[in-house]
């Protein structure tokens, strides 16, 4: 399983893992949406992830869109996963 | 320029920007399978795209464009399948030196009317092959063919699982838009292949480029050539794709004592030497005296065609004109670089004669490009080599397709010619991929033995003078 979750009141967090390739990133975006609270801050754990597509860069770009800097980031990715979204220009995405 | 046009450019930008970094995730063995894949699509591809080009700029010959697919594809691939371009690409334990390859990032290639698909798939394998995204930017008069070539390999880089929108292209953009695109902030590079105009402007946006200049080639035939191969040479060269290569030849230098020989030679194989008022004729279609250079009709036309554009019936199987002068200049407009099938003609006293107006030539608005040499002195090769301002100087061969790389020579294959830093471009070389990657050194402890031995104190006495110092820096080596 590529994504595992975890809800309280206030937050919902998917711990994401592994290689979100297309095909893994489009099977995950429905799911993604169900996880979606627009009164819940959404929290996407990168710890355990390898390697993203562009289309799930593309999810965390229309989360950060659809719900704010205050109620959707990125945690704890890894080197390689955080120069990615450096070069992007999409760090405003990541806190720590 | 509209806010819709700007957001149009901004959103390719932020794509290609979003495929580098995607593409900086992808290992060697990854990005080689890709750009395979783009290869051999583009290679399967070649005669389709090489008709589509010849009938939509109706430039040039359409079994030449294939061979020019051909040298982009399956001679450009060959070139760089094996490079390592990815992660650690070299280690060097005596100097502590190890090299990393590091993508650049987005690049606009710029694609000229004359070589429409071979350039766009030249410059897509180069960009690939280094994990680059690229935007084609085709020229105003044969977008369909460069857009249909970035389409084929796109698909084809896709079913390798390369980024999205690692190749995009920009078609039908104004002038305005152009400089919006080149001044980018989130363009790392442009390749900037075209008229000296628009490579002047890629220099001039702020963004790095890699650019080409115009050709003015001069050929010269030296007395101990080998006369019918040289001929033979020339004409393969000049008429290729009915001269659209601006390395192609554009003026031969002949000493007197062979010059009637080579005549008798280029008649015997198809050339035309023009009569004065032929040339007048040829020269006022072949030459803009407003823009003191080359009128863009005259491009890629077969002799045939110019014929008729000058109201002359050439005798029949006529393959190449030639044009007798006496002077290089602006005073005589087929001393520039015109690219179809005209060549100038020259007649020389001697080696020095020859070696000033191969100069002349070269300066006339062709310097550091190529030049060409048919000789077996090896002396006098050299000699005229020193002289001449050119990236490329092309011994006993046809300069197009020589300078283009690998058919003929050890130069890489390329459809970007370097021309120096007189041509106002960063390098001599032949472009290819290597050029496409910011190289990281990781450098680890080697100490300085003459500093070792010397130390910093000796400066410190102003009486001490650079001899001794020099004497010093190198006492036991």
């Amino acid at each position: 399983m590529s994504l595992k979750t975890e809800s309280n009141t206030d937050q919902m967090i998917c711990h994401l893992s592994g290689r979100l390739d297309t095909i893994i990133s489009q099977n995950l975006e429905p799911e993604i949406n169900k996880c979606t609270d627009p009164g819940k801050k959404l929290i996407f754990d990168f710890s355990q992830v390898d390697y993203i597509s562009s289309t799930f860069l593309r999810i965390c770009l229309m989360k950060f869109k659809e719900l704010g800097s205050e109620k959707f980031w990125i945690r704890h990715p890894k080197p390689d996963v955080k120069k990615v979204f450096m070069i992007a220009g999409l760090d405003r995405l990541i806190k720590d | 320029m509209d806010e819709q046009h700007k957001n149009n450019i901004d959103e390719i930008l932020e794509k290609a920007t979003f495929a580098a970094a995607i593409f900086n995730q992808y290992d060697q063995e990854q990005t080689d399978r890709i750009v395979r894949a783009v290869y051999k699509a583009a290679l399967n591809n070649r005669v389709m795209l090489a008709k589509m080009a010849a009938e939509e700029t109706k430039m040039g010959k359409w079994e030449d464009k294939v061979k020019k697919n051909a040298i982009a594809s399956q001679y450009v691939y060959e070139n760089i399948r094996n490079q390592k371009t990815v992660g650690i690409i070299s280690e060097d334990e005596r100097t502590g030196i190890i090299e990393i390859a590091q993508p650049i990032g987005p690049i606009l290639a710029v694609i000229p009317v004359t070589n429409p698909t071979s350039t766009t798939i030249f410059k897509i394998l180069i960009s690939l092959k280094t994990r680059n995204p690229i935007i084609i930017s085709p020229h105003r008069r044969g977008p369909k063919s460069s857009i249909e070539t970035a389409k084929i390999c796109y698909e084809a880089a896709l079913s390798e699982d390369a980024p999205e929108d690692c190749i995009q292209w920009a078609a039908h953009k104004t002038r305005e838009e152009t400089h919006y695109l080149m001044q980018h902030p989130k363009l790392a590079m442009i390749l900037a292949t075209g008229g000296t105009g628009l490579v002047h402007e890629a220099y001039s946006s702020g963004t790095p480029a890699l650019g080409v200049g115009a050709g003015n080639v001069p050929v010269y035939i030296e007395e101990t050539a080998d006369i019918p191969y040289a001929v033979e040479q020339v004409i393969l060269s000049k008429t290729f794709d009915n001269g659209t290569i601006c390395a192609s030849e554009q003026a031969l230098v002949v000493e007197k004592k062979i010059s009637d020989k080579v005549k008798e030679e280029f008649i015997r194989k198809g050339a035309y030497f023009l009569n004065p008022q032929e040339h007048k004729a040829v020269e006022k279609v072949a030459y803009f005296a407003g823009t003191k250079s080359m009128s863009p009709e005259i491009v890629g036309q077969s002799v045939e065609k110019i014929g008729q554009m000058v109201g002359i019936d050439f005798p029949e199987g006529t393959r190449l004109l030639i044009a007798p002068l006496k002077k290089v200049g602006n005073d005589e407009p087929l001393s520039s670089e015109i690219l179809a099938p005209i060549l100038a003609f020259y007649e020389t006293e001697d080696f020095e004669d020859s070696v000033r107006t191969c100069i002349d030539l070269n300066f006339h608005g062709g310097i550091g490009h190529s030049a060409s040499i048919f000789s077996y002195d090896d002396e006098k090769i050299r000699k005229f080599s020193v002289m001449m301002n050119a990236g490329r100087i092309l011994v006993n061969m046809p300069s197009s397709q020589g300078a283009l790389g690998s058919l003929y020579n050890t130069l890489e294959p390329s459809f970007t010619l370097g021309c120096g830093t007189y041509g106002k471009n960063i390098t001599t070389d032949n472009v290819s991929a290597h050029h496409l990657l910011n190289i990281q050194r990781i450098t680890k402890r080697r100490m300085n033995e003459r500093m070792l031995q010397m130390g910093f104190d000796i400066y410190m006495d102003e009486s001490i003078d650079a001899d001794t110092l020099e004497q010093a820096y190198n006492k036991h080596y």
